[in-house]
């Protein structure tokens, strides 16, 4: 397997590029040009035909509704789904997904429609100021459907905050003593993921919170590398030593802040392996989502799922082996890489 | 310097006022429309500078590999920040100084002043039929304190590590850190020291300025109204900018204290927002503290989410009143708008945590957040259907403010509609920090409320200035920034959809991202082509303030008082004080003339 670098594109390829050489013909190039060419031919017709402006309107708002559907189509959507969640998740933004599509196709279409109308008889508009009954109907129909979309989601964010399957509302964060299958402290640092695993042949720890703090001495250490294995439901223990952090797991629809002093405990579904049956590799990324610094972009990690615990294993104990033969596995780990030096010291 | 234009005696004498001279009249006025139409001048300056902002963080998002050299031939103050190692690229420190200074900029110095301080200012005496505001010299005060404001953002730029970089969220301990030796250099970043510091008393300088604006507002709202206009009878931008108002009033102290805090943390040392085990910068680590970096997360939202609201109200209220203007159509449903702003205004307290669902904080007090946002978009709703109920069967004059507010409502929905998706929790906590909220926030800030103050400016520039904007051009940037606005900001949906965080430097790094790089170059693109149409705009303002054509008293045929009194109207506003016999929106049907202002005993 190989191993994705994190780092740094040199500075080099980008002075070999020199200034700036845009290749106008490409479709994202031309197509603002283009569509700066419509627009001033609309606003031309409509000195002419002043209803034009119907179609300004009009078209762009069917031209986003097609370039959304476009998109869903096309790949350009949601990221692969990791886990049972990511099913809900994802099934909770169509439902909502839907009922704004509805509400967008009726409201734009009277919008255009008011504007093509006829003018009313004699020039003059019905004075009128309002409707009871309209109002009564266009409050209660919009509040049902939101009320709904409310309880729809509370399973769902149960769920995702680690609670058992069937609970409508979460609890706190006790249920950091549910018995994960797996235990794993994520640190993060600027700017890199320091994971810590229980020693595989060790017991495991009895209170992870306290765990979490307090490192035991044949823990196993790896940067910016999260395994776990199909089916593992992973207790993650998210610290940082410095700044937020935000741990990213886009396709297991899993995002949860850092937050300097605390441990927040997380459950991840591992539900599916990212290694195709040729053994490739499908790359999952690990992202930061909460700014910490000029590298924050450069926060990137990697998601390996082995398709059983039994190969998982054999990497923590080949990781556990490598860092013992190492002289002194803590301070190893502890070390502090160049890139983190401080604001002081540059 | 000193001019003396002798005002008619009556109107000195009604006003109260002595006579000013040029500094008096022009510069240090008490005049609410001439401090309004200071206000305007400077937003629109401050829109430039933000707008130039932007276009530097889309060239980097865009084109990140390619080479930005060519841009210190024009500005050579960018030298020290297009550095050698980086090889004709911006380095990441001036790429986050960018996006916070352009965030920073555009909501304090831009939409704020523009929505509040210039209409503010100018609507609220002229259409409830007053003088000037209940107090003058604060009025002018709000406007001055603005300025060190400006003047600290700007001049971070070219302190010591350059300007903010932490977010304009600015959260700890990434912008409270501080090595504690005097140097107001930071350990967590080389952009967070005394930039960061500046940027604090910045905004502390602009909530004391929107401060003084709020209380004059609520006070001349309250106290100074015209016989006759009853609080029922106000046209909506005064609903809009008095409940505005008072947000502003009740939630910025929240920012202005916890602005104090880091402040303080970071000048005197103590740990508001340092958690007890203290944090550990590389080889440095600072003492033990005794705060927590979720309380500025907490107060930051508890002023932050309402200003979201403050910067959509007045454009809401301001665009329910252009649009039956120009449908010639009374406002459909004019006690449901005032009840559901209101309705806004109040929930909009009590949502704030939904900016926090991946935070950390407890998943109960989630929920508990999750509800009220949800039913934040109800009144949003009805906002939405009485615009269209007020278009409806009407007789639509296609006037460039009227094309802007056209513009609002159908981007509003937009803008309204991805919103639901920030209540929907499990799909917020992927949404959030990637380019969706990007996206919404756009859509609400750029499309919704741009479009409206554009609508606004055009609409009230007659009264201001006396002269009106051309037509043409105001059609041309419509029909422009309408078409770019939604090229550079629709597709983010996208890119925040497939999960592609905000504010990174160099997205490409991403095997997950890659296939997005050809959208992102299209939307920088289109960014820079809607920046160029923003020209149009500021030539059409500015050509027109000298060469515009003549403006009657009421030269789009409107009800509400300020088109009752002269163009521009003189000091003092009114010669008799107007007195209110009907509310705003008598047009069309079958009453004496298609209009009735609210004035006319007809």
């Amino acid at each position: 397997m190989m191993l994705l670098d994190p780092g740094n594109k040199p500075a080099q390829q980008a002075a070999e590029t020199g200034g700036f050489a845009l290749n106008w013909s490409a479709p994202e190039h031309a197509l603002p040009l283009i569509l700066t060419g419509v627009a001033c031919l609309i606003w031309l017709a409509a000195f002419r035909f002043r209803k034009v402006w119907a179609a300004l309107v009009g078209i762009n708002s069917a031209v986003v509704a097609a370039y959304t559907v476009w998109s869903a189509r096309n790949g350009h959507w949601l990221p692969e789904k990791a886990n049972e969640l990511a099913n809900d998740v994802d099934g909770l933004f169509n439902q909502v997904m839907f009922l704004i599509t509805v509400f967008f196709i009726i409201t734009q279409c009277v919008l255009v429609y008011t504007m093509l109308q006829k003018a009313p008889e004699g020039g003059r508009a019905k004075p009128v100021h309002g409707n009871h009954i309209l109002e009564l109907v266009w409050t209660l129909i919009p509040g049902a459907l939101l009320v709904y979309i409310a309880i729809a989601q509370l399973p769902t964010w149960a769920k995702m905050k680690g609670q058992n399957a069937g609970a409508l509302l979460p609890s706190g964060y006790e249920a950091a003593s549910d018995p994960a299958d797996l235990l794993v402290t994520v640190t993060g640092k600027q700017w890199e993921w320091r994971m810590r695993y229980a020693d595989p042949t060790g017991a495991r720890p009895e209170n992870p919170l306290q765990w979490a703090s307090t490192p035991a001495v044949d823990d196993v250490h790896v940067v910016n590398q999260l395994h776990a294995w199909q089916g593992a439901k992973v207790r993650l223990l998210l610290r940082t030593t410095d700044v937020i952090h935000s741990f990213f797991l886009p396709q297991f629809r899993f995002k949860l802040d850092m937050l300097p002093g605390k441990t927040i405990p997380a459950l991840l579904y591992a539900d599916k392996t990212n290694l195709n049956p040729d053994g490739t590799e499908r790359s999952w990324e690990i992202a930061c989502a909460e700014l910490c610094g000029g590298n924050h972009y450069r926060m990137r990690g990697r998601v390996l799922i082995h398709p059983d615990r039994e190969s998982f294993m054999a990497w923590l104990k080949d990781q556990k082996s490598g860092q013992s033969a190492r002289k002194d596995p803590l301070a190893a780990a502890n070390k502090i890489p160049a890139t983190s030096t401080a604001g002081k010291q540059e | 310097m000193s001019q003396t234009q002798q005002l008619p005696r009556t109107q000195e004498t009604q006003a109260g006022h002595h006579q000013p001279g040029f500094i008096g009249r022009y510069i240090f006025s008490t005049d609410h429309k001439v401090i309004g139409i200071q206000y305007l001048f400077s937003a629109v300056l401050f829109l430039l500078v933000g707008g130039g902002l932007a276009l530097l963080v889309r060239l980097q998002v865009g084109y990140p590999d390619e080479s930005i050299g060519i841009l210190t031939r024009f500005i050579p103050g960018l030298a020290k920040h297009i550095p050698a190692e980086w090889g004709g690229r911006m380095s990441p420190e001036f790429y986050t100084m960018l996006f916070t200074m352009h965030a920073t900029v555009m909501i304090f110095l831009v939409i704020i002043p523009w929505l509040t301080g210039a209409f503010g200012n100018f609507l609220i005496p002229l259409m409830i039929g007053a003088k000037d505001m209940a107090f003058p010299i604060l009025n002018m005060l709000s406007y001055w304190f603005m300025w060190p404001a400006f003047g600290l953002l700007m001049a971070s730029f070219f302190v010591d590590g350059g300007a903010s970089g932490v977010g304009w969220t600015a959260y700890p301990t990434l912008s409270s850190a501080d090595l504690a030796d005097g140097s107001f250099a930071s350990p967590a970043a080389r952009h967070a020291g005394l930039g960061q510091t500046l940027w604090l008393l910045a905004i502390f300088f602009a909530g004391v300025s929107s401060m003084m604006g709020s209380v004059n507002y609520i006070t001349t709202v309250l106290h100074l109204r015209a016989p006759g206009m009853s609080l029922l009878r106000m046209p909506l931008t005064v609903w809009s900018l008095f409940i505005t108002a008072i947000l502003q009033a009740v939630a910025l102290p929240a920012l202005t204290v916890a602005a104090i805090m880091q402040l303080s943390d970071k000048v005197f040392g103590t740990v508001f927002f340092l958690p007890p085990g203290g944090a550990q910068f590389g080889a440095w680590s600072t003492g033990a503290g005794g705060g927590q970096p979720l309380l500025w997360q907490h107060l930051f939202w508890f002023y932050s989410h309402p200003a979201v609201y403050i910067m959509l109200l007045p454009a809401m209220g301001m665009v329910s009143d252009i649009l039956p203007v120009f449908a010639r159509k009374p406002l459909f449903g004019y006690r449901p708008m005032v009840y559901s702003m209101s309705a806004i205004a109040g929930l909009g307290f009590i949502v704030w945590g939904h900016h926090m669902f991946q935070s950390g904080m407890d998943p109960r007090v989630g929920a508990a957040f999750m509800v009220a946002t949800i039913m934040i978009a109800l009144p949003s709703a009805v906002k939405t259907f009485n615009w269209l109920a007020t278009l409806w069967g009407s007789n639509i004059r296609f006037t460039t403010a009227m094309l802007n507010a056209m513009g609002f409502v159908s981007m509003f929905v937009i803008g309204g509609l991805s919103g639901i998706f920030m209540a929907v929790a499990p799909v917020d906590v992927n949404f959030h920090d990637t380019y969706f909220i990007v996206a919404h926030i756009h859509y609400v800030l750029f499309l919704s409320t741009l479009f409206g103050l554009f609508a606004a400016t055009q609409f009230w520039f007659p009264k201001m200035f006396g002269r009106c904007m051309s037509e043409s051009l105001g059609k041309l940037h419509f029909a422009l920034t309408f078409v770019l606005a939604n090229c550079t900001f629709y597709p983010m949906h996208i890119l925040g959809i497939g999960g592609h965080p905000r504010r990174y430097f160099d997205p490409t790094l991403y095997e997950y991202l890659q296939p997005f790089q050809p959208l992102n170059r299209f939307m920088t693109v289109s960014a820079i082509l809607l920046g160029l149409a923003q020209l149009i705009f500021l030539g059409n303002f500015f050509y027109s303030l000298v060469f515009g054509k003549k403006a009657s008293a009421n030269p789009w045929d409107s009800n509400t008082l300020e088109w009752q009194a002269p163009s521009p109207p003189p000091h003092g506003n009114f010669e008799t004080t107007p007195v209110v016999v009907r509310g705003p929106y008598e047009y069309g049907g079958d009453g004496v003339g298609d209009h009735l202002p609210q004035t006319a005993t007809a």
